[in-house]
């Protein structure tokens, strides 16, 4: 006597992809998690180099005639800026003041090209005060940008 | 009268070939973007200082990243050096000869050559100072320093 059940149509269900699907996706965590996308960094560029106040001069740029705008940088962990006799502790009122420097001048008639901008730290100014002071002197659009030697 | 039977009752179990597909495109995706054990000459212990403004640097190719630090009261330069392809390290002011020389070779006669110099961002500027003397005396026209974006409002409008 046949039985019901064995005139059941039996389908082939193929592999089991349920695992095939968890090592993908541990995979795929894994790279997500280590991998490094490109970093949130950017650049402050200078194309002139630094500067020497006598001695071995590396550029002399009195000879080439620029207007020279000094900023010294007295402070060592904090913003503390001297342009001319004006004290600066805070950045955009240092770039508003550079701007204005640089306007005044461009006004007189001197070309943008011969204005150039000295940034002169101390010898214990830490580079985040550094960058602080070329971002401001950037900011107001100084085309040459230096830095002294080290007082 | 043939009886007819009630139809097994088929259980349709989720196509999961799509989601293999998908998931695949996406491990390649990253395995493409992402960036393991890449050697780039970056030294991922110096802390970058933060700014607001600054640029992008559309040509990386003609560029060689100088990491500085402070060792005691010295500076130490390291860059990786692409004919070896290892990282040189030099110590300031003893190596001042040599790094000039090294940026030299690098430079050659190309005038885009730049300099990038990643410094850590509690490095005073008596440390920076003999790499940037270095990089004038090497004749390098553009150098560049990498900070980290600064979130908020730019400096000046």
């Amino acid at each position: 006597m046949k039985l019901a059940s064995a005139k059941k149509v039996h389908y082939d269900s193929g592999p089991n992809m349920t695992p095939l699907v968890d090592v993908v996706m541990v995979i795929l965590i894994f790279l997500m998690l280590t991998g490094t996308f490109a970093g949130a960094t950017h650049y402050l560029k200078s194309n002139v180099p630094v500067i020497s106040k006598g001695g071995a001069q590396v550029v002399d740029s009195k000879s080439t005639g620029d207007t020279l705008v000094e900023i010294r940088i007295t402070g060592r962990d904090s913003l503390n800026v001297y342009v001319g006799s004006t004290q600066f502790t805070d950045q955009r009122q240092l770039a508003a003041a550079l701007k204005a420097v640089r306007q005044n001048k461009l006004a007189d008639g001197t070309k943008d090209d011969n204005i150039q901008a000295i940034i002169a730290p101390g010898a214990e100014t830490n580079t985040q005060v550094l960058i602080q002071v070329f971002a401001a002197t950037t900011a107001a659009e100084f085309k040459k940008i230096a830095f002294s030697s080290a007082r | 009268m043939r009886k007819h039977g009630m139809p097994d009752v088929h259980v349709s179990h989720p196509n999961v070939t799509p989601l293999i597909d998908i998931v695949m495109c996406l491990i390649i995706f990253f395995m493409l973007v992402a960036r393991i054990g890449v050697a780039t000459g970056v030294d991922h212990n110096i802390k970058l200082p933060k700014s607001n403004i600054g640029m992008a640097l559309s040509d990386l190719g003609n560029t060689i990243t100088l990491n500085v630090s402070q060792v005691g009261m010295s500076p130490k330069v390291s860059a990786r050096d692409p004919a070896i392809g290892e990282d040189r390290v030099f110590n300031l002011p003893a190596d001042s000869g040599t790094l000039v020389t090294f940026m030299k070779t690098l430079r050659g006669t190309n005038d885009l050559f730049k300099v990038i110099i990643r410094a850590d961002k509690s490095t005073p500027y008596r440390c920076i100072e003999p790499v940037l003397q270095a990089c004038a005396s090497a004749n390098v026209k553009d150098y560049n320093f990498e900070t980290e974006k600064q979130e908020g409002e730019e400096v000046a409008q």
